[in-house]
């Protein structure tokens, strides 16, 4: 007994065993509804993204023409936070031009 | 300031001399205007530091355009994808300096320091869950310390639950950004796969989540 509750304490120092909180495990299980087996990565992303958001401006269906780009602003915080940004950038700039 | 076309940016940038000065000046210019539409949804730009984050990024982004001009394919206009390069420096710096004002270092690094109680406590079952639901839920649960490996679930930790931003978390694991999105990806997949062997929709899984 005494050596079986050793082992379990040098185990548990050894080897950390993460255990996912719930809230973790939903969000993982949410995002397996939209995961693909092609998926772009924030690297390929980043080479795209100009090009996805002049498509947005232009009034084209950029979601149809790179849907590949779309998933990835829909899977990654990160990428999201900076297509957002880039929008408001090229959007602000277009009414300034229109403001004159 | 001038407008100029792709083709002449990227040959105003490749001389050197005064045209060069000159283009360098002007896309410094169309950096510093278009920053403040992207920066003031994180910072007030009544903010002292607002000023200064645009001159810092106006400048670093200079630099690593001239460093990677050779990457511009063409994709969208030149200053787009200028917009896009400032945007990444700007926002890296962003989420640094929030990460360093909460002192996460100190968090990480202490193992034994407990989570949050109501990130740890079964938050998102209510009381009156059904065995069936915790069933569901501890079953998922094993299934995810079967597939994924010990880093993957790490990450998912610190991205998930303490909102540690992707670049932290990627430096924190001693991985890139891309890296760990692939690990994380990989991860998502050999759950899907294991979920689908198992003949368990994920609809069904989120159902006793509720
Ligand atoms: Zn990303």
């Amino acid at each position: 007994m005494k050596f079986k509750e050793l082992f379990t304490r040098a185990r548990k120092l050894f080897k950390k065993d993460t255990e996912l909180p719930p809230k973790a495990v939903e969000m993982l299980i949410q995002r397996l509804l939209i995961t693909q087996d092609e998926e772009l990565d924030c690297g390929e992303f980043f080479k795209l993204i100009d090009e996805y958001v002049e498509h947005d401006l232009r009034g084209e269906d950029a979601a149809r023409l790179m849907p590949l780009v779309r998933h990835h602003i829909e899977m990654c915080r990160e990428c999201h936070e900076e297509y957002d940004a880039l929008m408001s950038i090229l959007e602000g700039l277009a009414w300034q031009q229109i403001e004159g | 300031m001038n407008r100029r076309t792709n083709t002449e940016w990227l040959s105003a940038l490749r001389t050197s001399g005064q045209a060069q000065e000159e283009a360098l000046e002007d896309l410094g210019v169309v950096i510093k205007s278009g920053l403040p539409y992207a920066l003031s949804r994180w910072l007030s730009p009544s903010d002292p530091q607002f000023n200064t984050l645009v001159d810092e990024t106006t400048q670093e982004t200079l630099l690593r355009v001239l460093d990677q001009l050779d990457s511009f394919e063409g994709r969208s206009q030149f200053t787009t994808w200028v917009h896009k390069i400032a945007i990444r420096i700007a926002l890296t710096e962003l989420r640094r300096k929030r990460w360093r004002d909460s002192s996460l270092d100190e968090i990480m690094d202490d193992e034994d320091r407990p989570a949050p109680q109501h990130l740890m406590a079964d938050s998102t079952i209510s009381p009156e869950a059904t065995t069936e639901q915790t069933d569901m839920v501890s079953h998922v649960q094993r299934i995810i310390q079967d597939e994924l490996t010990e880093k993957q679930r790490k990450a998912l930790v610190m991205l998930f639950i303490q909102g540690i931003s992707m670049d932290d978390t990627a430096r924190k694991l001693k991985t890139n950004r891309n890296a760990l999105y692939k690990l994380i990806h990989d991860a998502r997949l050999n759950l899907k796969r294991r979920l689908a062997l198992e003949g368990l929709p994920i609809e069904d899984i989120l159902a006793s989540f509720q």
